[in-house]
């Protein structure tokens, strides 16, 4: 039903509208499926692409980290082998604030380090950077716990790291690496003491933050180390992984696995588990993983973008093909078509010599061309019927006045005397001759009417001086049959625009009517009442009137009612028909009351500008 | 006495109608055709021309033409006769341009009123 309801207004619309909707609907289409197509072919090439991007990356990144916590380790290393804290561990002295600034120097110079310490044996923290000493307390290693494990360890000889700590001296997560001091110029190495560092942990957390997306690195355990997501370092080696399974099969795979888990990071369709293998880290056992994931809009961001730009940029182009087919449309096909339809018009309203303008050769101009041949046509086939109508009336009014005169100069009196019955028969001939040749005139415009060959000539026109012709004419018959005329029209000039033929033929049908159906004393009158822009002409008689069965066949041709046959009274039964189809002609209307043997009248309304004045 | 030129093709009417112009007093000239009409129209000069519009060769309108064309011709009286009607034919409009002083329908007309045109026309009193 909806289909049907639209498929009727479609067709109800211009063909201009019809083609602008086609095309904008075609276009839309287009774009969305060209987006729609784009969108859903690129996004697995992107996200592969992005895949292989994120795997070179955590590579990276793994590698960076890495290095970062191997060159502290050699920094301490270092550091460790520097003759002047070995001295002054071993031997004490004097020089602490110089040896905290070149130590301080150290901490800026190889960082990042949150302290670095020289301990010696005894656990009495010697020199330290500067940053730190304003916040420790105490000067004895063995009141920070975290640090005594890996002192304790250094004194021993082993070059020492930790796994990520809660807190350093900073309060901030660490990683503590410790390596041994020697004393030189002692027998058998003696250690005089140790360098302890508490890394400082942002560094990590920069080189996460280079990533986009989410990065997270956590340990064998599954405990948060650090991460690229969240200022404060409150869920470091608190969060856990969230799926121990995945967990387990992270750590066992040994190696760089591709995971898509909407579960652990909801809305990344990628995750990258790096294990943390090469270097430092892996070797000393501390296995961290790095675990990434980047968030599905963030990789189709610069797609959609790219898409967006890509139908703004169509859309101009597209803009321009649809006006460009709208402009030929409209040239070639719609404004052709539309001339050709209003050439058609002028046609139908009567102007034959209108021809279509034929430019070319394509479809539309043959069709002109054909429709000039059928105009053409039309044009002669209307010729013809002119033709007809003259030359018919023409050939049998010849006769007809040839008969009409010689009956009229026989029943003069040049042509000698006649006895009675001579011109009783004459006279016959004479009336029969009458009738023929009122005949002809009535067919020769009922022919008019039927073929719309009836021209108009609209001139001022007299209606007053009209009907006083066609009473003198009717005189004769008035008074034989006694009838009183009365007159209700103001005998001042009436002037409306008509024309004068078809009006008198209008005002004698109706007229002789008058007279012809009316009782011998009977009456006729006569009203005309102008209004606005029409005139209203009436006829009443006080004859037979006209049956009711009668009303609509009155009108028609060769029809005569009973009434006015038993009268015996002339008539082609044509006179009402012409009456009627003229007074339309005028464009005015018709039409009568009739009573049963009171009488009738007829009324004819007629469209004129017309004058009224005395 | 008036001479009055008929130039009509059908023999009937043409004598029919002469005859009763004859009874009138006048001096018909009846001619059967166009060229004819002229020929006798320049040579004799008449006061009044009737002339048919509907003739073989030359038609009434070319008649017209040819004698409004001439000195004589442009000033002489001439009265249509046809059954042609006024309002289907192009050559009645055209006829009229010529300035017939007269144009009626025989068919519509009593031979009398014919008479009585002619009468005025000439400006004979009844």
């Amino acid at each position: 039903m909806v289909i049907l309801r639209s498929r009727s207004a479609f067709n109800g619309m211009k063909l201009l509208t019809k083609i602008f909707i086609i095309i904008i609907s075609a276009g839309v289409i287009s774009i969305m499926s060209l987006f729609v197509l784009t969108y859903f072919s690129i996004r697995p090439v992107l996200t592969d692409a992005t895949g292989e991007n994120l795997l070179f990356l955590t590579k990276e990144t793994v590698n960076k980290i890495d290095r970062l916590l191997y060159d502290r380790y050699l920094d301490v290393s270092i550091i460790a082998q520097e003759e002047i804290f070995a001295n002054h561990l071993a031997y004490g002295g004097d020089d602490r604030n110089r040896l905290n600034k070149k130590l301080e120097e150290m901490t800026l110079s190889s960082g990042p380090w949150d302290a670095l310490l020289a301990v010696n044996r005894k656990g009495e923290i010697k020199i330290s950077s500067f940053s730190v000493l304003d916040k420790i307390n105490s000067k004895n290693i063995k009141d920070y716990p975290e640090n005594l494990v890996a002192f304790e360890k250094a004194i021993s000889g082993q070059p020492y790291y930790s796994d990520v700590l809660k807190t350093g001296y900073s309060g901030k997560p660490t990683i503590i690496f410790a390596a041994p001091v020697y004393a030189r110029n002692e027998p058998g190495r003696l250690i005089a003491g140790a360098i302890i560092g508490n890394f400082a942990w942002g560094a990590v957390k920069d080189i996460l933050n280079d990533l986009p997306g989410h990065a997270e690195l956590y340990n064998r355990e599954g405990y948060l180390v650090a991460c690229n997501q969240s200022e404060d370092d409150s869920e470091i080696l608190s969060k856990q992984f969230q799926s121990p399974e995945l967990l387990d099969k992270i750590l066992s795979s040994g190696h760089n696995l591709k995971i898509a888990d909407d579960d652990v990071y909801p809305n990344a369709k990628i995750l990258e588990a790096s294990v943390l293998q090469s270097g430092f880290l892996s070797f000393k056992g501390l296995n961290w993983f790095l675990s990434y994931g980047l968030p599905t809009e963030k990789i189709l961001a610069p797609s959609n973008r790219t898409a967006l730009k890509l139908s703004l940029l169509i859309l101009p182009i597209m803009l321009g093909i649809f006006g460009t087919i709208l402009f030929f449309g409209y040239f070639f096909v719609i404004r052709p078509v539309r001339r050709l339809t209003e050439t058609t018009r002028a046609i139908t309203a009567g102007n034959l010599k209108t021809r279509a303008r034929v430019h070319g050769h394509d479809e539309i101009n043959e069709l002109a061309h054909s429709f000039n041949e059928m105009v053409d046509k039309l044009e002669s086939l209307d010729e013809a019927k002119t033709d007809f109508i003259s030359t018919a009336s023409h050939q049998l009014r010849t006769p007809l006045s040839t008969t009409n005169w010689s009956a009229e100069m026989l029943l003069g009196n040049q042509l000698g005397r006649l006895n009675e019955r001579q011109v009783e028969y004459l006279k016959r001939i004479y009336r029969n001759n009458q009738r023929m040749i009122k005949l002809v005139g009535d067919l020769l415009n009922v022919s008019r009417i039927e073929l719309g060959k009836l021209a108009l000539t609209l001139k001022p026109v007299n209606l007053v001086s009209i009907i006083k012709s066609v009473l003198d004419e009717l005189d004769e018959s008035i008074k034989r049959q006694n009838l009183k005329l009365r007159k209700k029209y103001s005998s001042g000039h009436l002037i409306i625009e008509s024309d004068p033929d078809i009006l008198r033929i209008i005002v004698v049908n109706l007229l002789s009517n008058a007279v012809k159906y009316n009782q011998p004393g009977g009456e006729i009158q006569i009203k005309i009442e102008p209004t606005d822009g029409r005139i209203l002409f009436e006829v009443s008689d006080t004859g037979q009137g006209i049956a009711k069965s009668d009303r609509e066949k009155i009108w028609t041709k060769f029809f005569r009612a009973k009434e006015a046959l038993a009268r015996e009274t002339d008539g082609t039964g044509l006179g009402l028909y012409i009456t009627k189809g003229m007074v339309e002609r005028l464009g005015g209307r018709i039409w009568f009351e009739s009573k049963k043997g009171k009488g009738s009248t007829f009324f004819v309304e007629l469209p004129v500008n017309n004058k009224y004045h005395e | 006495m008036k001479k009055i030129l008929i130039i009509e093709d059908e023999t009937d009417l043409l004598e029919v109608l002469a005859d009763r112009l004859a009874f009138e007093g006048f001096g018909p000239i009846k001619c059967k055709n166009g060229e004819n009409g002229l020929l006798v129209a320049f040579r004799e000069r008449p006061d009044l021309i009737l002339l048919d519009i509907v003739m073989p060769g030359l038609d009434g309108l070319q008649v017209l033409k040819k004698l409004r064309a001439d000195d004589w011709g442009k000033g002489v009286p001439v009265i249509i006769l046809t059954n042609l009607s006024a309002t289907d034919e192009k050559i009645v409009k055209s006829i009229l341009e010529y300035r017939p002083i007269f144009y009626l329908v025989k068919s519509d007309w009593k031979i009398d009123d014919v008479v009585k045109k002619v009468k005025e026309v000439l400006g004979i009193g009844n």
